[in-house]
C-alpha cells in the first residue's frame, strides 16, 4: 500500500487506481452503522487508508444518491451522525460486488499472461 | 476551541447553507475523535493544530463537499470563448485604428501626441470593455448550460439514426464567414460606441475643415447600453453558428430570434429623431450655400428613412437565409 517511490507518475497512477476503489470498501463496511470516525479506524484497520477529509463528503454523497441511510445520535455525550447501507445501497453493493471480482479476475489473467 | 471554530467556518462558509450545520456537527465529532485518537504529551493546543493539519487545506475539504462545477466558462465552452474573444479583441483594435485614422485626418485637432494619447485610451477602454462583455455573454451561455450539445439537439440518449449526416458542402456554416461577421459588427458596434462622432459630413471650406456631425453625440450617449446589448446579440448569434458549424432549423430558428431581438434593438435606436444632430439640415445649407428647391430637412427625414428600410431589409435578409438553409439541410431531427 505505502508506496515510497519517489515517482510522480507512479504515485498518481495508483492514486487513480485506488480512487475507483474507496467506494467499494466504504460500502463494505457499511452492513452495520457506522460514524465517519468509526470507518476510518476500520478501514485502516484493514490496510485500506482513506483520509477523513476525502471519506466525509463521500458518505454524505452516497446518502444523497440514496445508498446509505442516516441518522444522528444524540443520546450519547458525542453527538454522530451513523450511517448505513440503505435496502438499495445493499442491492447495489451485492452487483458492485459481483463486477469487482469479475475484474480482479479478469485483470489477473490478463496481466500474469 | 477557537481554531476548531475557525476551521469549520472555512469549510463550512461557501456551502449550501442548508448543509452548513450538518456538515458542521459531523466535523466537529470528527475533530473531536481525531484529537482523542491522538497520541502522545502534548498540551491540547499543539494536539488541536496537528488534528487540523492532518485534515488538511480547508478549501480543498470544502471541494471535496462541492459537487457542483465550480468555473464561469468550462471546458466544452472555453474553445470557441477563446477564438471569439481573440476575434472580437482583433476587430475592436482595426474598428478604433481606422476610427482614429479617419478622424484624426479630418479633425482640427493638430497635437499628435493628443491624438495619439485619445487613441490609446479610447482602445485600453474598448478592449477592456469587449473582454468583459465577451466573459459575461458566455459566462451566462455556461450558466444556461447552452453548450454545443444543447444547441445542437437532444439530450435523448443517442442512437446510431441520430448520428447527423455529414453535412453537404453547401449546409455548412464557413467558419470565415461567421468570423467575418464578428469582425464586422465589431468594427461597427465599437465606432458607434466610441467614436460615433465621426460619422459626419466632411467638406473643406475657406476657413478650415468643416464637419457636420450626423449623431447628436449626447442623446447617442444615452444609447450606449442599448449598443452594447445589440453588440451581445450579434456575438451571440455568430457563436452559435461558430459552434454549431451546420445549417439546422433549429439553429435558423435560433439564429433568426436573435436577428429580430438585433432588429428591435437598432430601430428602437435609429428610429429615434433625438438621436440626429438637429441643426444638420441648417449647417449643411450654410456649409454648402445651397439654395435648393426642396426642404432640406425634408431630406433629412427621407434618409433616415431609407436608412431604417436598409436595416430592416438586411435583417430580412439575413431571417429568410437563415431559414431557407435552416430548412433545406434540416436533415437531423429536432
Amino acid at each position: 500500500m505505502e508506496d515510497k517511490k519517489p515517482d510522480a507518475l507512479l504515485e498518481s497512477l495508483v492514486l487513480e487506481l485506488r480512487r475507483g476503489t474507496i467506494i467499494l470498501s466504504v460500502m463494505s463496511q457499511l452492513k452495520e452503522p457506522q460514524y465517519g470516525y468509526s470507518l476510518v479506524v476500520l478501514l485502516e484497520e484493514k490496510g485500506i487508508a482513506v483520509d477523513a477529509g476525502t471519506l466525509y463528503p463521500l458518505l454524505r454523497r452516497l446518502e444523497s444518491q440514496g445508498l446509505l441511510e442516516s441518522s444522528w445520535d444524540t443520546g450519547s455525550a458525542k453527538p454522530r451522525k451513523y450511517y448505513q447501507l440503505s435496502g438499495y445501497g445493499k442491492e447495489i453493493y451485492g452487483q458492485l460486488r459481483k463486477s469487482w471480482m469479475n475484474m480482479v479476475e479478469r485483470m489477473n489473467k490478463i496481466i500474469k499472461e | 476551541m477557537d481554531l476548531i471554530d475557525r476551521y469549520i467556518y472555512a469549510v463550512t462558509k461557501e456551502l449550501p447553507s442548508k448543509q452548513r450545520e450538518d456538515i458542521s456537527e459531523e466535523l466537529r465529532g470528527l475533530i473531536d475523535d481525531m484529537l482523542e485518537a491522538h497520541k502522545g504529551d502534548q498540551s491540547h493546543e499543539d494536539k488541536i493544530r496537528a488534528v487540523l493539519m492532518a485534515l488538511g487545506n480547508p478549501v480543498a475539504l470544502a471541494n471535496n463537499y462541492k459537487s457542483r462545477s465550480r468555473y464561469l466558462i468550462g471546458p466544452k465552452l472555453f474553445d470557441s470563448y477563446l477564438m471569439v474573444l481573440k476575434i472580437v479583441a482583433f476587430a475592436v483594435f482595426i474598428g478604433i485604428s481606422v476610427a482614429t485614422a479617419v478622424g484624426g485626418i479630418y479633425s482640427a485637432e493638430e497635437n499628435i501626441i493628443k491624438i495619439a494619447l485619445e487613441y490609446i485610451a479610447t482602445l485600453l477602454s474598448a478592449v477592456s470593455q469587449a473582454f468583459v462583455w465577451v466573459t459575461v455573454s458566455f459566462a451566462i451561455a455556461e450558466h444556461y448550460d447552452a453548450s454545443d450539445v444543447n444547441i445542437l439537439g437532444n439530450k435523448e440518449e443517442w442512437s446510431l439514426d441520430s448520428l447527423p449526416r455529414i453535412p453537404q458542402k453547401e449546409a455548412r456554416i464557413s467558419r470565415a464567414e461567421t468570423i467575418t461577421g464578428i469582425i464586422f459588427t465589431t468594427i461597427f458596434v465599437s465606432i458607434i460606441y466610441f467614436y460615433p462622432k465621426i460619422f459626419a459630413i466632411y467638406s473643406s471650406a475657406p476657413s478650415g475643415m468643416k464637419i457636420v456631425p450626423i449623431f447628436n453625440l449626447e442623446v447617442l450617449e444615452g444609447f450606449k447600453v442599448i449598443i452594447a446589448l445589440i453588440f451581445l446579440i450579434g456575438i451571440a448569434k455568430e457563436t452559435v453558428k461558430l459552434v454549431a458549424g451546420r445549417w439546422s432549423l433549429k439553429i435558423a430558428i435560433i439564429t433568426s430570434m436573435l436577428s429580430i431581438a438585433s432588429l428591435v434593438f437598432t430601430l428602437l435606436v435609429f428610429t429615434n429623431p433625438n438621436i440626429y444632430n438637429p441643426y444638420l439640415a441648417d449647417e449643411l445649407k450654410g456649409l454648402f450655400n445651397l439654395n435648393l428647391s426642396f426642404d432640406l430637412a425634408n431630406a433629412q427625414y427621407y434618409a433616415s428613412r431609407v436608412l431604417i428600410i436598409i436595416i430592416i431589409a438586411g435583417s430580412l435578409g439575413e431571417i429568410v437565409g437563415a431559414l431557407y438553409k435552416g430548412i433545406k439541410y434540416n436533415n437531423i431531427k429536432l
